[in-house]
């Protein structure tokens, strides 16, 4: 039933298409007010649109769902093709649910070209959520690269730091680099389709399905290989250890919504668990990939936190936490068992909320003072308890207090990584300690104590909107953080799949290409 | 309500923190009055607990089990046993207390008695953990609400409020700097608290999940992984699993209890706590570790326990002689209580390491007097301070006059603490004493040589505080005159003297919980030996041959049933 529901009715493509067309239709309106009330109210249709996406959504299973499929370019195999499973189903309801934040944040604190700004934040809505559905790999990269510009734009013209051109400038590099070698990576993949399926006769020469990809073997030399080209395109966007510098300057410069976006939405581990996994397990299971892997997520725990505790700017702040924590993902896939996967996903949504929530937070804090420098901060709570209240709460939740989300997803890692080898849990575990003392020292500072000398007695509280998003956002950190099995029984069946893919390797499939059929 | 105690214990002080956040600090009538009927409710539950717990048929009672993740084998599951059951009990009465004790705080009062709830809560949910993941869970959540009620509303200490060097702050703020003995802002200490507990905390979960993973059952239930756990022959790094763990998990949990090289945090936590965080910190905080270490030590590994628990005899020397000495010379009334009571929780460290029926008897009845007695001193030590605004004790002196009240209960409390007959403390140390002296008569010595010291330091600081010449400026302070300001004292006070002369129920109840477990851990054959024996021969390698059978308890046949009311 759910099917004909979904083929009569496009609803991902409906997603997908929807902030664009706003955009657009925001191109043709001229009042500011106008355009900020039909941003959020696109927004809000978007997130409507997800819900039902989600309450839709069969759990414990692993087949593609609400999948769209109408062939693009036929010769090269290249298919418009949709569909979302307990891996990135989730993802669509976050990028949505961020979005109408980002709207409500950006209402008063953009001042110029209003419309500009939140048709840069449409696409940018548009793209990601084509990133999460897309099933084609070359759907999936035309979506990944379009993101480039809008947050291009997004961080060179409403950037607040003086270094802001060159901040995008990194940015756009750094992820075009990664992404040629991915490019690479993804041909390679079809160029073994297309040996695999001239060598069976098939009807369809070339394909760049990821369904169609599935169900073909593929040699361990060239999946090693193919794997590190994804690797590095994958690895420069999330960001892996080495491969991170250009985070800090995107956040400290950009405006906050694109921050919340960047550090939110973590597209580079979703990519792993999208396609790098589940189309090269045999690669993903070596010893060398996952020691270096692994080795590179440890560091990005250790080096990550340990760069956070010394900071003073809290933008800059997160962004290392955000390396640390990406390393705890890092780990948790590449535990590549159940609970490593599990908790990995987990940890992806949940930074959603608590990771965007402490950058809408700094977007408090910078709209107060215009800048999240600590010196001009101190005793803020006696002045803002309710802005210190939220900030304790988002904080905690992400440095994994139980009862919070990130107490769920970091422990599942935790548990993953000890069952797979009991040293990866016992380096990444120093993390959790570091983590709650960058994240309380800094609020200590910032917050307790006497009254800073920057500090005005003026200074206000949160106002309604501001209270709407971290209200908004508290909910879902205390939701999953208490009644987790609704959101662990959407991914379980897919986590289950890509676990069992993993045991059997690429070439078990083939006698049963429908597997995850649709 | 019958089976159902446990939740009502436990959720009672949660139900009363959320309620508290709709409540506008403009009522602070209000915000007292939500505060302690949760607190009520969570006392009247574990009084009742207290009463209905069966010592004859031990065990866990009250069990309660939901499931929280089948596939990670993680549940709710609450049960308590007559180790469990005065713990639980003596947290409440210390949090019911505790809200009156701090009844005159002006400052964010609705935040204040949030924090103070989810506190307790969290140490009533370990004191009731039967699955390692929650027993985890509770653990860490005790740990954050402390950072706040220190941060927020605890004091600094008086040397460094004299620093007005701004380079010298700045020093003594930075977590890296260590020897700031006595000159620390409240902040200080709240970070090096936490930092202290996660980070040891982090070493018990390591322990934990070590166990789930190569116990192989997939499960985080300590009474299945009692049952089945098999750590023993696995070899590690050239020893064997089983001690790494327990290792890990031992020293992971005794940081909070606080051992001796371990115990830097906590003097420093309860010198800028204020009063009721002192006195749940002090009074049952503490004893998680010591009650982790059983829970999970213990019952998991016993072998293990019985092999390397003479660590725990060398170092509990240590806290006791060093703890007193410090407490000596201290001139702060709260580093003089803090330092005592990590040198008392050396006692306790006593009492298990024996391992033996008697002496583990009185290290659980004196880890519930203790809360009591500490209880009482933190209360009381507050109480001088909100009045004088000083904890200083040479500048101090001949209050009796002023707070006659207080000075009296202050007796009852230094008595209570160092044991002195008809308060349950004498027969928690002569409990311990007495069962230890066989195995460790050296360790003996110096636990009698503390009680000498705890003596003339606890008198020594009474004499300070409320004998001799009054300075005039302390002239408008007062004693506690309304109900309200008496009643904990006097909860506490009857508390322990009532157990001290009616301690039959409270001895029957914790020797319920004890002698199964020692029974385990003495005379037992080790799990696996016995499968891999069984039938062919009776007992393995150094075991008691007429003992070679498991000791289970009577409820681990049918763990879901439940006594009903009477």
């Amino acid at each position: 039933m759910l099917e004909e529901l979904a083929a009569g009715f496009p609803v991902l493509s409906c997603l997908l298409f929807l902030p664009l067309v706003g955009a657009t239709v925001l191109w043709l309106l001229e009042d500011e007010d106008l355009v900020r009330t039909s941003a959020l109210t696109i927004a809000l249709v978007e997130l409507a649109l997800s819900i039902f996406v989600l309450l839709r959504f069969i759990p414990e299973s692993a087949a593609m769902q609400f999948v769209e499929r109408v062939q693009w370019i036929p010769a090269l195999g290249i298919s418009y093709h949709l569909g979302v499973d307990g891996i990135s189903v989730l993802f669509v309801g976050l990028a949505a649910f961020l979005a109408v934040l980002v709207v409500i944040y950006s209402w008063d604190t953009i001042r110029h070209q209003v419309k500009l700004y939140m048709m840069c934040l449409l696409a940018l809505e548009t793209t990601t959520m084509g990133v999460f559905v897309s099933l084609d790999l070359i759907l999936f990269f035309v979506f990944w690269e379009l993101m480039l510009l809008p947050s291009y734009f997004l961080i060179k013209l409403w950037g607040g730091g003086a270094d802001r051109h060159y901040a995008a400038l990194k940015f756009v590099l750094y992820t075009l680099l990664g992404s040629v070698f991915m490019l690479v990576g993804i041909a390679l993949l079809n160029i073994n389709f297309h040996q695999w399926a001239s060598l069976h006769h098939t009807d369809q020469m070339y394909s760049f399905d990821l369904l169609d990809l599935l169900t073909v073997p593929i040699p361990l030399g060239q999946q090693i290989l193919i794997f590190w080209l994804m690797f590095l395109g994958f690895a420069f966007k999330a960001p892996v250890f080495p491969f991170h510098t250009w985070l800090a300057d995107a956040l400290l410069e950009g405006p906050i919504g694109m921050a919340v976006v960047l550090a939110g939405l973590k597209l580079g581990t979703f990519g792993f668990m999208r396609f790098s996994i589940p189309l090269l397990p045999d690669a993903a299971k070596s010893e060398t990939v996952v020691m270096t892997v692994v080795g590179l997520g440890l560091c990005a725990i250790l080096y990550g936190a340990w760069m956070a505790l010394v900071q003073h700017d809290f933008r800059r702040l997160l962004a290392y936490s955000s390396i640390s924590h990406l390393g705890f993902v890092v780990v948790g896939l590449f535990a590549l068992n159940f609970q490593g996967l599990q908790g990995s996903l987990l940890t992806m949504i949940n930074l959603g909320f608590s990771t965007a929530g402490l950058f809408f937070i700094a977007g408090f804090l910078y709209a107060r003072q215009h800048t999240t420098h600590l010196s001009a901060f101190g005793g803020m709570a006696t002045q803002t308890p309710l802005l210190a209240s939220f900030f304790l709460l988002i904080g905690l939740a992400s440095i994994g207090l139980p009862g919070t989300n990130g107490f769920v997803g970091e422990f599942l890692i935790l548990l993953g990584a000890f069952k797979a080898t009991w040293w990866f849990g016992a380096v990444a575990v120093l993390g959790v300690i570091f983590g709650a003392a960058y994240f309380l020292w800094y609020y200590e500072r910032a917050m307790l104590g006497p009254l800073g000398k920057a500090v005005k007695d003026t200074m206000s509280d949160l106002h309604m909107r501001e209270v709407v998003i971290a209200v908004s956002l508290s909910v879902m950190i205390l939701w999953i953080g208490i009644y987790p099995s609704p959101f662990l029984r959407i991914i379980n069946g897919s986590v289950q799949a890509l676990v069992d893919r993993l045991h059997h390797g690429t070439v078990a499939v083939v006698d049963r290409p429908t597997r995850e059929g649709h | 309500m019958g089976e159902y105690a446990l939740l009502y214990i436990l959720f009672a002080p949660f139900a009363g923190a959320l309620a508290l956040i709709f409540v506008s600090n403009r009522q602070p009538l209000l915000v007292r009055g939500i505060a302690a009927s949760a607190a009520l409710i969570s006392l009247i539950a574990s009084v009742y607990l207290f009463y209905a717990y069966d010592p004859m048929r031990g065990g866990f009672q009250f069990i309660q089990r939901y499931e929280w993740s089948k596939q990670l084998g993680i549940s709710l599951y609450l049960g308590v046993d007559g180790i469990g059951t005065p713990l639980v009990l003596a947290s409440s009465i210390l949090l019911f207390a505790g809200i009156f004790v701090s009844w005159h705080i002006k400052d964010r009062t609705k935040e204040f008695y949030i924090w103070l709830l989810i506190l307790a809560a969290a140490t009533i949910g370990v004191f009731m953990s039967l699955d390692l993941f929650f027993l985890y869970f509770f653990y860490e959540m005790s740990v954050i609400p402390m950072y706040l009620l220190l941060g927020m509303w605890g004091s600094h200490t008086k040397k460094y409020l004299e620093m007005t060097d701004p380079e010298g702050l700045r020093l003594r703020d930075s977590i890296g700097f260590i020897k700031n003995f006595g000159a620390n802002s409240k902040e200080y200490a709240a970070m090096k608290l936490v930092l202290f507990l996660s980070a040891f905390a982090v070493a018990a979960l390591m322990g934990i999940l070590l166990i789930y993973k190569f116990s192989g059952l997939n499960t985080f239930d300590i009474l299945a992984l009692r049952e089945q756990s098999n750590l023993m022959h696995i070899p590690v790094l050239g020893t064997t699993l089983d001690k790494i763990v327990w290792i890990l998990i031992f020293f992971g949990f005794a940081s909070i209890a606080p051992l001796w090289p371990l115990h830097s945090w906590s003097p420093v936590g309860h010198a800028a706590a204020p009063a009721a965080t002192s006195m749940l910190h002090a009074g049952v905080l503490m004893k998680l570790g010591h009650f982790s270490i059983i829970r999970v030590a213990f019952e998991i590994l016993p072998e293990t326990t019985r092999e390397l628990m003479p660590i725990a005899a060398v170092l509990c020397m240590f806290s006791i002689i060093y703890g007193g000495f410090v407490a000596f010379y201290a001139k702060d009334t709260k580093y003089v209580i803090g330092y005592s009571s990590s040198s008392h929780m050396g006692y306790v460290f006593l009492g298990m390491a024996a391992l033996d029926y008697i002496s583990l008897s009185g290290a659980v009845i004196y880890m519930f007097a203790h809360a009591m007695a500490t209880g009482m001193l933190f209360a009381m030590a507050g109480w001088v301070y909100d009045q004088t605004h000083t904890r200083d004790i040479p500048s101090l002196g001949g209050l009796s006059n002023k707070m006659p009240f207080i000075s009296v209960c202050f007796v009852v409390g230094c008595m209570a603490s160092v044991g002195m007959p008809g308060t349950v403390n004498f027969i928690a140390e002569i409990m311990i004493i007495v069962g230890s002296w066989n195995k460790y008569p050296l360790q003996v010595i110096v636990a009698v040589l503390g009680i000498v010291l705890t003596m003339a330091y606890l008198f020594k600081m009474m004499r300070g505080l409320f004998y001799g010449p009054m300075d005039q400026k302390y002239s408008h302070s007062h004693d506690a005159v309304s109900i309200v300001d008496r009643m904990p004292l006097l909860i506490m006070i009857s508390v322990s003297i009532g157990f001290g002369i009616f301690p039959m129920h409270l001895y029957n109840v914790v020797r319920s919980g004890v002698d199964p477990l020692v029974a385990r851990i003495t005379h037992v054959v080790p799990v696996a030996a016995h499968d891999a024996l069984i039938p062919d021969e009776p007992a393995g390698a150094g075991t008691v041959p007429s003992m070679a059978h498991r000791v289970r308890h009577p409820d681990d046949l049918a763990p879901s049933v439940v006594r009903s009311a009477p």
